[in-house]
């Protein structure tokens, strides 16, 4: 059977290990610098290349070359590919064992060659070497590695596997089967052995190249999809910050200012030292500087803040952000850049774009990695208003608070201290009723000593006579006026009871007799009703009317006193009441003083305290009667006391 | 018997006791003088008189406390009570226990002269249908 040359399959062979080599080594020119493993598969290849190459050129090269040098190769190049296998997978493991086996085999080889020499074992050596190594390699690629490269590593494996079981069955067969002494008179069965094997180096190769393709691709898979999920991550940061700037609660604006640092850098190369005098002197270049601003995006907040419908009122628009710095205001901000700060607080009041007036606090940075260039620039504005006009309504309500609490303060001094002039009025009243009372014991004596004198010495000169009846007169005004101050001082506890009318008058004529000048006229009807009132009491009153009748009439003159029944006009009158009126021909009462006649402590004359009429005039309130005045200046007056009828 | 009434005047400021003993010594009465209710008390022991004319207001024993001991021992004893003091309860109470009147300081002379002559002649008229002295 001559279809198949054994010479022609090993030179087709040959020339298929090339073209695998070429592609190992465009593969390792690739790759390379992945991993020094396929440095070795490189190697290998080239091993396998020159093995099969002696091989071929067997005759026409020495058997040493030919036979044992081309399998050692061989061999060789197989654990070269295992050593660059264990690299690749970095699971580089010790192969002294490898070197001996290696070692081994050449003698082996060498022996059956030289010494006894056998094709049979040469082949079954062979056999043996290439199940060795390859098994070596398959149990790698199965086992050893790692479990997500192993999928990558099956092509391999099973070529490996391949080339492992043929090896076997092909010892199988050697040890069972006798052999020529020339591989290439082998026959057909050798020879599909050969193709077997060039069949499967060619799968090899593949299964090489695959793995690396593989580890690519699913280095590859997994840079797409880390660099899928940074994406995405990316994205959803992006969505966050977008979220949290358009949403912010606060007004925010993302800002371009590169041109303007450059203009400022200009400046500044320019010399100018002094920034802010020279924006003073120039204010266009200030506006320059402001035209530069360019806004990029603001937020629903800066919407609101600024009274804008759109976004588009407020990026780009010069005067949006003019408007949100006063100029003192952007001078300090370019200086501020100007001298490389990359942050700014500024707080103040501004214009929206409705021009009614905002107070802001405004917050400016550079975005991170814009520091240099301030491409980007975040800046933040807080509307402050609210808050300043609640501080200034708290100020004004302290300023309030604290007016009416000094207005309460001086109303509670002033109720203090009218609490205290009437704690002192009440002491001062008992002690004038202590004191009043006490001086009466030093009268009652002075008296009546006046009375003992008058009485032992009734034929006295005139002089005497007279000063005696002085003293008497000084004391019973003393009388007059304790009695005026005792009375003004009690609570009267008035006791009623019914009085008849002339009765009353003759017991105050007793009580307080007029003097001799004085001539008293009596007009008392005589059908007149009886008076229900403090006896004692009203006695004063009209005693005190009486006296300050005769003290009126100096030079002497009439005193009249009559009653009449008053007849009472409306039904509303319940009480029937009297009057009593007492009427003198004195100097009368100016219209001024008619005002304070009852005011305690008020008197026309030169002697008594005053109190005469104030006494009276509670006295008779109190007894349910009143008192009034009618006077004519020069002419006299006459004062009416009204009493209530009744038993 | 005797046409001359005798007058008990208390009074612990000496000088109105002896004023008032004056003025009524020579209107014809006979007047013993006591500055204080003990002193008055002591007189009283020695024997009776007609009128007793004391101040309210007195240290140790008051006017009040006097006249009720006197009731113990002259339960007829007609008593005027003096005083500065417009309204006391003094007064009132003695007025509700016997006490004849009540004089206001400074005395209305006058008045007390008449008031005594008036109770003289109460007194005269009530002795003389037939009882001796």
């Amino acid at each position: 059977m001559n279809l198949l040359d054994p010479r022609t399959v090993l030179i087709s062979y040959v020339i298929s290990s090339m073209i695998s080599m070429a592609v190992m080594a465009s593969l390792w020119a690739q790759h390379r610098l992945r991993s020094s493993g396929l440095a070795f598969w490189l190697a290998d290849f080239f091993m396998q290349f020159l093995g099969l190459l002696l091989i071929v050129l067997r005759g026409n090269l020495p058997d040493f070359f030919s036979i044992v040098l081309s399998n050692t190769f061989i061999i060789g190049g197989t654990l070269v590919l295992l050593i660059g296998l264990e690299r690749y997978y970095e699971k580089s493991s010790r192969q002294w064992f490898n070197y001996i086996y290696l070692g081994l085999f050449f003698f082996i080889q060498m022996y059956f060659l030289y010494i006894q020499p056998s094709l049979q074992w040469r082949t079954i050596n062979i056999s043996v070497g290439i199940l060795v190594m390859c098994g070596q390699s398959a149990w790698l690629l199965m086992h050893r590695v790692d479990p997500a490269f192993q999928a990558g590593a099956r092509p391999a494996v099973i070529a490996f596997g391949f080339f492992s079981l043929v090896s076997l069955v092909r010892i199988f067969v050697d040890l069972a089967v006798a052999q020529g002494t020339d591989v290439f008179k082998s026959g057909l069965y050798d020879t599909l052995v050969i193709l077997i094997y060039q069949m499967l180096f060619i799968g090899l190769t593949y299964a090489l190249v695959l793995i690396v393709n593989r580890r690519l691709n699913t280095a590859l898979e997994d840079d797409i999809s880390e660099r899928k999920q940074e994406e995405q991550a990316l994205k959803d940061s992006e969505i966050r910050y977008r979220s949290l700037f358009e949403n912010s609660p606060i007004s925010l604006w993302e800002e371009d200012y590169s041109e303007v640092k450059c203009h400022l850098e200009k400046l500044k190369q320019q010399e100018i030292t002094d920034l802010r005098a020279y924006f003073e002197s120039h204010p266009e270049v200030l506006i320059e500087c402001a035209n530069e601003i360019k806004v990029l995006d603001t937020n629903q907040a800066t919407l609101a803040l600024m009274r804008a419908s759109s976004k588009d009122q407020l990026i780009g628009n010069l005067k949006a952000v003019i408007g949100l710095r006063a100029n003192a205001a952007f001078v300090d901000e370019l200086t501020s850049i100007a001298d490389g700060r990359t942050e700014y607080h500024w707080e103040g009041d501004n214009y929206n774009l409705d021009g009614e007036r905002i107070s802001v606090s405004l917050r400016w940075m550079a975005a991170p990695g814009y520091d240099d260039t301030l491409e980007r620039v975040l800046v933040s504005v807080l509307d402050v208003t609210a808050a300043r006009e609640a501080e200034e309504s708290i100020k004004k309500l302290n300023a309030e608070l604290e007016q009416r609490v000094e207005k309460r303060t001086r109303e509670l001094g002033d109720a203090q201290q009218k609490l205290l002039r009437q704690e002192k009025l009440a002491v001062l009243g008992q002690m004038a009723g202590s004191v009043g009372h006490e001086l009466r014991n030093p009268l009652g004596v002075i008296s009546n000593s006046v009375y003992y004198l008058k009485q032992v010495q009734p034929d006295a000169n005139e002089n005497t006579k007279k000063y005696l009846d002085i003293i008497e007169q000084q004391v019973h005004t003393s009388d007059k006026i304790i009695g005026d101050l005792l009375g003004f001082a009690r609570n009267t506890s008035v006791e009623r009871q019914a009085l008849a009318v002339p009765k009353l008058v003759q017991k105050v004529l007793e009580r307080y007799p007029v003097p001799g000048t004085i001539k008293v006229k009596l007009e008392l009807p005589a059908e007149l009703p009886g008076v229900f009132v403090d006896p004692p009491q009203i006695e004063q009153v009209l005693g005190n009317l009486v006296v300050n009748a005769c003290q009126a009439m100096k030079a002497g003159g009439d005193l009249t006193i009559s009653a009449h029944q008053i007849t009472s006009d409306t039904e509303q009158d319940q009480q029937q009441m009297l009057k009593i009126e007492v009427k003198d021909v004195g100097t009368g009462i100016s219209s001024e003083n008619m005002q304070k006649l009852f005011e305690p402590l008020f008197t026309t004359k030169a002697g008594g305290i005053g109190l005469g009429l104030a006494v009276s005039k509670k006295l008779a309130e109190a007894n349910g009667c009143r008192i009034e005045v009618k006077s004519q200046p020069g002419h006299g007056s006459t004062f009416t006391l009204y009493l209530p009828v009744g038993s | 018997m005797s046409e001359t009434l005798c007058i008990l005047v208390v009074d612990d400021n000496p000088s109105m006791a002896d004023s008032l003993a004056d003025i009524l010594e020579i209107k014809g009465f006979t007047v013993r003088a006591a500055a204080s209710g003990k002193e008055a008390l002591e007189i009283l022991r020695e024997g009776p008189v007609d009128f007793l004319l004391t101040d309210v207001k007195m240290p140790e024993m008051n006017g009040l406390d006097l006249y009720r001991a006197t009731r113990k021992l002259y339960p007829r004893l007609i008593t005027v009570f003096m005083t500065a003091y417009a309204a006391d309860d003094l007064i009132q109470q003695g007025m509700a226990e016997g006490v004849k009147t009540v004089l206001t300081k400074p005395l209305d002379i006058k008045f007390l002269l008449s008031f005594f002559s008036a109770q003289k002649r109460i007194i005269n008229r009530a002795v003389q249908p037939g009882e001796a002295d």
